[in-house]
């Protein structure tokens, strides 16, 4: 446990530093990730810091190339097609949403893009994840809400291999999804993943995790990685190629 | 008279037994309830309907006479090439042989008998004694033609066709099975044999095998061996590629059964791509009764199982998302990818054994794998941060130049110049000049690229110019590129920046193989985009699937094409030919310059472009026959406006039905339909009059005329006395 926290704490000093040498933005996107989020009527934003830390994880641990700025997007906004990876957050019950905004997620999700929702909440069943069930039922009619197999679904080895379930509090120990043709272009998490990457202005984690602590905010961290890494690789890792190292690994562990 | 002799024309007799027994009962009524003085008018009106519908029924009336004369005994002879063959002496001479000895001659006593010959047709015996000269053998066809010419059982003459009298080998060639033939003749056949059962001989029979088998994927194909007289041997079997080394690809030993027979299975992994001539062949032995048979040839078209890509991206980013979506999707397509998932420079915040990562295996995929692909990818790649030495490149540049490969490059911050390209290999191989590392800009910000060849393959996306030009105004907008120099000389610019005219996207061919670049990452914007507008994303899909098919040059996008339904004819088959030639628009082209040609192995060429029929939608068409025995190719070149388009060759081959190497005689064939028929089967050397058991005379019946009864006067005026009598009786009685 020791060692989980000192890496951590290591890890934290090392992201400071390198926010403190980030001080140029680019303006452009290019090729560059942009982390966007959903302005929805309701509480669409309980940690408005978290794109920060996020972003400079993937920066410093990854070959993405990030824009360091946070993209808030609404269902009428010209640039939510600019961003092939959308994030949806929330707490609470929201309201239904008009014909038009169900309209346009369902063109973004045919175009080619992909939803992440995490449900802040920590409980099941909640009003959150009520509304989003409904909405995704209006959105895709046609889809299916499944469970993501841990031994062979990709945004589970993206890029960490994870055999386990992280967040805030293990409300299921299971991620759910939307499957379209070739991809999974809704992925649902009921863990309150992003509360694990919350800090507060000391750089300390500000959300205990629970039941397993820091090993749990380890998996959650990790797991954050493997779905923004999978949105921007796809089924990259179910490749024949990489199937017998991947097993090796699995196996030694 | 003979009510037996009335025939109907009417085809629905059952309505006249219907409207008689209606009639009867109607009567029968009538007479029951009816006074005697009435029933009498009812009988003679009853007695006019029935007359009536006798004569609407169309009666004939067939008059007979009996006939007493020889019935006819038809002898068929084959007179196909294989009765021409040494057996050991020549079939022919005993035929002939046969025809001027005295048990033939006590049949021409008996019978009245008709001559006949057959090949691929029967056809009446002149004076002359025929000659072994037919190329194919349907006794089918000849059986069924004999059936027409005496289809009422009586000739012109009134003599009766009472049998046939078939001689031949029968080494049915052609058409459909004797057998279907013999069920619906209702003659019996005398089959004669001509020949030995079983001379000895080795030949391959048959060989079995597909049109088509998959570049480096093992085949099989199936030989089937007949060797009369070499029963219990083995013999080696050989398969060859038909080039100027003829190189054994494999060889198979097959044990010749108690029947005379032996099968083989040959495996083998073609290489190579394109219609390849394969030969199986058997040993010869000098007391063999022929060598011909002893090399079979086949065609065998050597195709790619699938296009097999090879992706190198080097940045983790949506541009590898979404082209893996639509080349993973497409089941024509094999990919194999590589994502620099972490750079040197990045942390590592777990140990290795909890990352998916593999290392990048330069030295398998630049050095031992790199031919097996078809195409490959280069995505913003820095070659050089990840092992990949410059005798690397030298392999890649062979890859496309010497091997017909194909090479895309994407934009990005690593790649061109910036990927450190310069002055490498690779920079041979791009269609636009690239800079150095330091002096390459990458141009940030939204730009629509302004397409400069619509008609090209790429770019061709829609049905007519005026659609393709409608999708690309309507593509949305690229986000940033490297700005490269100007086009190499023999470049295709297809896009470019509408500020400055930089390439945005170019093509060449490279030696054998072929370049595109485009100098943006970021054409996922186009489905995201087009999807928002409501419209259809496949536009992006057909992109990027046109783009690697032309790269590979693919079938599809050729413009020229030779469409021949199948590859192997026999001799004297007629050979339909049909042309395409597309513009660069891919619209049929009508009135282009052809130069059409057909060769043999030995280069002996004809031009036949002047036998081309233009046919109104587009292309041409012609038809061939061919007597001659072998390989040929079939050759087109085009111009369309004094622009050369290209050639196109297509191989087929010409094949015997198997005259000239099949020489046993086929006694099974000839007892089965002397069965079949009530006929019997007897060797040529064994005949004897006294087997053909059909009475010479006969006392026949035949139809001599036919009169039409419904059309006879004397009926009409039985009506109108009838009326009358009808008509005369009610007035005495009262009645009127």
């Amino acid at each position: 446990m020791k060692k989980i926290v000192f890496l951590l704490s290591v890890f934290c000093f090392l992201l400071s530093v390198s926010c403190l040498l980030t001080t140029v933005s680019f303006t452009q996107q290019g090729d560059r990730f942009v982390f966007t989020q959903l302005k929805y009527q309701g509480n669409w934003d309980p940690y408005p810091e978290v794109s920060r830390e996020i972003l400079n994880f993937l920066r410093l641990t990854t070959s993405i190339k990030v824009l360091p700025e946070r993209r808030v997007v609404t269902l009428d906004d010209e640039l939510l097609f600019s961003s092939p990876f959308l994030i949806v957050l929330g707490q609470e019950f929201f309201p239904v949403l008009k014909g038009k905004e169900v309209e346009t997620l369902n063109r973004y999700l045919k175009g080619g893009g992909i939803i992440f929702v995490d449900d802040c909440s920590g409980e099941k069943r909640s009003g959150f994840d009520k509304a989003i069930r409904r909405e995704f039922n209006r959105i895709l009619p046609n889809g299916e809400w499944i469970k993501l197999p841990k031994e062979e679904h990709p945004v589970f080895r993206s890029f960490y291999l994870l055999r386990t379930i992280g967040g805030r509090r293990i409300v299921n120990n299971y991620l759910e999804g939307i499957n379209l043709p070739g991809r999974t272009a809704v992925i649902y998490s009921q863990n309150d993943l992003f509360a694990t990457w919350v800090k507060d202005r000391l750089g300390n984690y500000l959300y205990s995790c629970s039941p397993a602590g820091e090993t749990q905010r380890l998996e959650a961290i990790k797991l954050t990685a493997n779905i923004f890494i999978y949105a921007l690789t796809g089924t990259y890792k179910t490749d024949y190629i990489h199937q017998p190292f991947i097993k090796e690994k699995m196996h030694r562990r | 008279m003979n009510f037996k002799d009335i025939e109907f024309l009417y085809p629905y007799k059952g309505l006249i037994v219907i409207l008689l027994i209606t009639a009867f009962f109607i009567f029968v009524l009538l007479f029951l309830r009816l006074p005697k003085r009435r029933l009498l008018f009812s009988f003679l009106r009853l007695l006019i309907f029935l007359l009536i519908i006798f004569l609407l029924f169309q009666p004939q009336y067939n008059i007979r006479e009996e006939l007493t004369g020889r019935r006819v005994l038809a002898v068929v002879l084959d007179n196909s090439q294989s009765m021409g063959l040494n057996d050991p002496t020549p079939r022919w001479q005993k035929v002939k042989k046969f025809f001027s000895q005295e048990p033939f001659k006590k049949l021409e006593k008996k019978y009245q008998i008709r001559y006949y010959t057959f090949s691929d047709k029967l056809s009446s015996w002149g004076v002359e004694f025929p000659q072994p000269v037919g190329k194919t053998t349907n006794i089918s066809q000849a059986l069924r033609e004999i059936n027409k010419i005496d289809n009422l059982g009586m000739n012109q003459s009134g003599s009766y066709l009472a049998g046939i009298f078939l001689i031949s080998d029968g080494q049915n060639n052609q058409g459909d099975h004797p057998l279907t033939s013999a069920e619906n003749l209702n003659l019996p056949i005398y089959a004669l044999g001509v020949g030995n059962p079983q001379p000895k001989d080795l030949a391959i029979e048959e060989i079995k095998h597909s049109d088509f088998a998959f570049k480096n994927t093992p085949v099989d194909i199936e030989v089937e061996i007949s060797g009369h007289g070499f029963e219990s041997k083995n013999i080696p079997v050989s398969l060859l590629e038909k080039d100027i080394t003829n190189q054994i690809i494999h060889t198979e030993n097959v044990k010749i059964d108690s029947q005379g027979k032996g099968r083989v299975k040959l495996t083998f992994t073609p290489q190579g791509l394109g219609e390849k001539i394969y030969l199986v062949n058997i040993p010869t032995y000098k007391e063999e009764i022929s060598l011909t048979n002893n090399v079979k040839e086949f065609l065998l078209n050597i195709v790619r199982e699938k296009i097999r890509v090879l992706y190198l991206c080097g940045q983790i980013n949506y541009e590898y998302a979404f082209i893996r979506n639509i080349l993973k999707s497409d089941p024509t397509i094999e990919l194999v990818s590589f994502v620099i998932l972490r750079n040197p420079e990045n942390i590592a915040f777990v140990p290795d054994d909890q990352l998916s990562l593999i290392p990048f295996p330069a030295h398998e995929i630049f050095i031992k794998e790199l031919y097996n692909y078809d195409l490959v990818i280069i995505e913003n790649f820095t070659y050089h941060r990840f092992g990949i030495l410059s005798q690397y490149l030298d392999n890649l540049h062979r890859f496309v130049n010497e091997k017909g490969g194909g090479l895309i490059m994407i934009g990005g911050d690593n790649a061109f110049g910036r990927g450190g390209y310069k002055g490498t290999p690779i920079e041979d191989l791009l269609p636009v000049e690239i800079y150095n590392p330091h002096q390459e800009k990458i141009i940030p910000g939204l730009f629509r690229m302004q397409v400069e060849n619509y008609q090209h393959p790429i770019m061709n996306l829609g049905n007519t110019l005026t659609e393709t030009m409608h999708i690309w105004q309507g593509m949305p907008e690229l986000d940033g590129f490297n700005q490269l120099g100007k086009a190499k000389p023999g470049a295709t610019i297809l896009g470019f920046h509408p500020q400055g005219k930089t390439p945005i996207l170019a093509v060449w061919d490279k030696g054998k193989g072929r370049v595109f670049i485009i100098t943006s990452n970021t054409t996922w914007h186009w489905p995201l985009e087009l999807s928002k507008e409501g419209k259809s994303q496949e536009v992006y899909n057909h992109f990027w699937q046109r783009v690697v098919r032309w790269l590979i040059r693919a079938e599809e996008m050729k413009p020229i094409r030779i469409v021949l339904e199948k590859k192997k004819f026999l001799e004297d088959e007629k050979i339909p030919v049909e042309i395409r030639i597309y513009d660069k628009n891919y619209q049929l082209l009508k009135k282009t310059k052809v130069k059409f040609y057909l060769s043999d192995r030995k280069n002996k060429t004809i031009y036949l472009s002047d036998r081309l029929q233009i046919l109104p939608e587009g292309g041409y068409w012609t038809e061939l026959t061919l007597d001659e025995l072998g390989e040929y190719t079939l050759s087109v070149e085009a111009w369309d406006k004094g622009v050369y388009l290209g050639e196109e060759k297509i191989y087929f081959q010409v094949s015997s039905v198997g005259e000239k190497d099949k020489f046993m005689l086929n006694e099974a064939l000839l007892e089965n339909l002397a069965k079949m028929s009530g006929g019997e089967y007897i060797h040529l050397a064994k005949f004897d009059p006294e087997n053909i058991k059909i009475p010479g005379i006969d006392k026949l019946t035949r139809i001599k005329r036919r009169i039409n009864l419904w059309n006879q006067p004397y009926f009409y005026f039985l009506i109108c006395l009838f009326l009358i009598s009808e008509w005369y009786l009610r007035r005495r009685s009262g009645l009127l």
